[in-house]
Formats: C-alpha cells, structure tokens, sequence
C-alpha cells in the first residue's frame, strides 16, 4: 500500500480539510505524478460512490421502539433479584454485627452483676433503695455498674472490629436503598 | 446475502430539534422515561444505520441498536448536556460495534471466492430501479465489510453523519491525527479493493 504525504493529502482534500496553498500545490503534483494521479482517480470514486450512499439511512422495521421497551422490562426483572438478594445480605450484615455488638456488652454485664449477686450485695442495695430511693449514692452505685460493664467490653478489640464493620454495611445499606428508591419510583413510572 | 433493509432519506437537524433534543435528556436523567421514549424514537434511524454498517447485517444491526439505548439508558448519569445528544448515542453505538466486531469469528472473502455472477458484466435487458439500488447498496456494504473494525467506524462516521474529525475523535477516544490516517487507509483499501473486484465506479467529480 503506497503512502506518502501526498497520497496521504488527497484523502485530506476530499474532506475540504487543506488549505487553498495546500490544494494548489497538491494540484499541481498531481499534475506532474501518474501514481499520484491514479490514486486520487481511484479515492475520487469511492468519495463519489459513498457520498452518493449515504444520503439515506437504513431504518430497522416498524415497532423498534415497542421491542426496546419490551427489553429493558427484560432487563429490569432479570436485575431485581440480584439487587434484593444484596440487599438482603447487606441488612442482615449489620443486623448480626449490632446483635453481637449487644451480646457482648450484655455478657459484660452479667458476669459483673452475677459476681455483685453472689455476694449478696443485691439485697443489702434493694433495702437501701426502698429506703433511700432518691439517694445519689445508689445513683452513683448503678451508673458505675454500667461504667465498669462498658470499660471491660471496650477493652476488646474485636468490639471496635465489630463496630467499624457495622458503620460500614450499614451505609452501604442506607447507598443502596436510595439507589433502589430511585430505581423503583423509574420502573414504576416506566411500566404505569 | 444480507436481507436488504428499509431505507430512508437523511432529514437536516434545525437548532430547535436539537434543542428539544437537549430537554429530552435533561428530563431523562431526572426519571422522566416518556422522555427517554422520545429519544429513542428520533434517535432509533441514525444508531440503526451506523450499527447495519457497522455489522452488515439487519438483525445483528436491530440488537445492536437495541442494546445501545439499553446502555445510553444505563448511564444517562453520565451523558453532559453541553454534548451532542447524537454524538453521545452515536459514540456508544460505535464502540459497541467496534467491541463485537472484534469478538466474532468472521471470514475474509475475498472478491475472487464470490459467486462470479456478481461481477461479470450483465448482458440480460436492464434491471428496474429498485434493483439498481439493492444492488448499489450491497455493493457498498460489501465493500465496507473489508474494512477492519476502526476504519470502518470512523468512514461511517464521516459520510452518513456528516461528522468533523475533531468529531470522530472525541466519538471513537482517539486523537485527530488516528482519524486523519484512519480515513485516509480506508480509502486506499476501498479503491483497491473495488478495482480488484473490477467494479463500475461513478466517475469522480
């Protein structure tokens, strides 16, 4: 296949994308070239013959618009399922790392109010109660139970595991419902 | 033998079709599917065209279109109102067939293993109008189908869409000198091709 910067310009001329300088010259090689010549004869007529050509489009056959939507319902059915079986994955993530979460915390609290039991301090703090019910001592004595209950779970380092873990699903849960409100309300729109 | 396929004459777009062209997106991507019917209305001839030149074939040429609105429609997100809506559609269009023209298993042939009533000169009386058309336009599309993928994309661009080469390059993610040498090979595959297959070419203007 020959090509140099003439043969290379013709196809440039054709498209009106050279300068009148340009032209001229070109013209004027061409003038003086026979291969030259021969190849601008020959793009010449498949210029002519496509310019001819595509003065008419080919159309597709009545009803294109009707099968298209009849593919995109297709194409939404088929998508549903995947989209609810990750949503349902994505709900149950966070769930299972929020109830573990609780679980920890409450067995925390039991094995400090279980030893508390034994010891039978929970009847000597129930008289004090009905007797003083108001007094800030036994306040004081119960946010510390909670206090110390919180210290020990946060010690864990599977506890801050479980909760960067749970704030991640739970906004991957909250991108994807938007997304598939968005969606629902289209679809809705689309097939109503 | 590629079943013919309607054809229609090109309509000139005015600035008000574009603009209205324009609303129908905007609409679009904010949910309005109405809108996006509307596009693929006005919209389904070009994409159509550009995907049977592109395939050469009218069904592979109907799923093509089909699934180009079904990815314009999947990432109506991205489309930017400032571009042409028909540079868009057209672009993805044209990637999608570039991208499965690339995947097939297709054959090569060459002029001389076609059947050679195709090309011996007719001395029967002559044929009706619409039969010079049909066979006008296969030969057209047969020599389009020698063209590799690239090539072919970017002349079916030039001639059916009128398209600059700054256009062709931003549709086909190229660079303007790509386009220039693209055109330029197509050209000189086209010629040889036709005058090793000895066609009757319209004389040049």
């Amino acid at each position: 296949m020959m090509k140099d910067a003439f043969t290379e310009k013709i196809s440039l001329w054709l498209d009106n994308e050279l300068s009148p300088a340009e032209v001229i010259e070109l013209k004027s090689h061409l003038e003086r070239c026979p291969a030259c010549r021969q190849a601008h004869q020959a793009m010449q007529q498949v210029h002519t013959l496509f310019l001819a050509a595509a003065a008419t489009l080919a159309a597709p056959s009545p009803g294109f618009g009707h099968r298209f939507e009849l593919r995109l319902a297709q194409r939404r059915a088929v998508k549903g399922w995947q989209i609810w079986l990750a949503v349902a994955g994505l709900m149950l993530g966070p769930l299972f790392f929020i109830g573990g979460l609780a679980v920890m915390g409450g067995l925390s609290l039991l094995n400090l109010s279980s030893a508390w039991l034994d010891a039978g301090i929970f009847y000597q703090w129930l008289t004090e109660f009905i007797d003083s019910a108001a007094s800030l001592r036994v306040l004081l004595n119960l946010a510390g139970l909670l206090l110390k209950a919180a210290y020990v779970t946060i010690q864990e380092p599977l506890f801050w595991v479980c909760v960067l873990v749970a704030l991640v699903m739970m906004a991957l849960w909250v991108r994807v419902m938007q997304t598939i409100s968005q969606r629902s309300i289209s679809t809705a729109k689309f097939i109503f | 033998m590629t079943p013919s396929v309607a054809t229609e004459s090109k309509t000139q777009i005015t600035p008000e079709m574009r603009q209205q062209e324009q609303a129908w997106a905007v609409a679009a991507q904010q949910g309005d599917s109405r809108a996006f019917m509307q596009i693929v209305d006005a919209f389904q001839r070009p994409v159509y065209n550009l995907c049977y030149r592109m395939l050469g074939d009218g069904a592979e040429a109907e799923d093509a279109a089909q699934d180009t609105f079904l990815r314009a429609y999947s990432n109506l997100n991205s489309y930017d109102p400032n571009q042409k809506l028909s540079s868009w559609l057209l672009s993805i269009a044209s990637h999608y067939c570039i991208d499965r023209l690339r995947k097939q298993r297709y054959q090569f042939v060459s002029w001389d293993e076609l059947p050679p009533w195709r090309w011996l000169p007719d001395t029967a009386p002559q044929p009706e109008e619409a039969t010079l058309k049909h066979e006008a336009r296969e030969t057209l599309q047969g020599l389009l189908d020698e063209l590799p993928a690239d090539y072919r994309a970017a002349t079916v661009l030039r001639y059916w869409y009128d398209m600059s080469y700054d256009e062709i390059a931003s549709a086909l993610d190229t660079s303007v000198s790509a386009i220039k040498s693209r055109l330029f090979r197509a050209r000189q595959m086209l010629a040889e091709a036709a005058q090793q297959a000895e066609l009757q070419l319209p004389a040049g203007d």
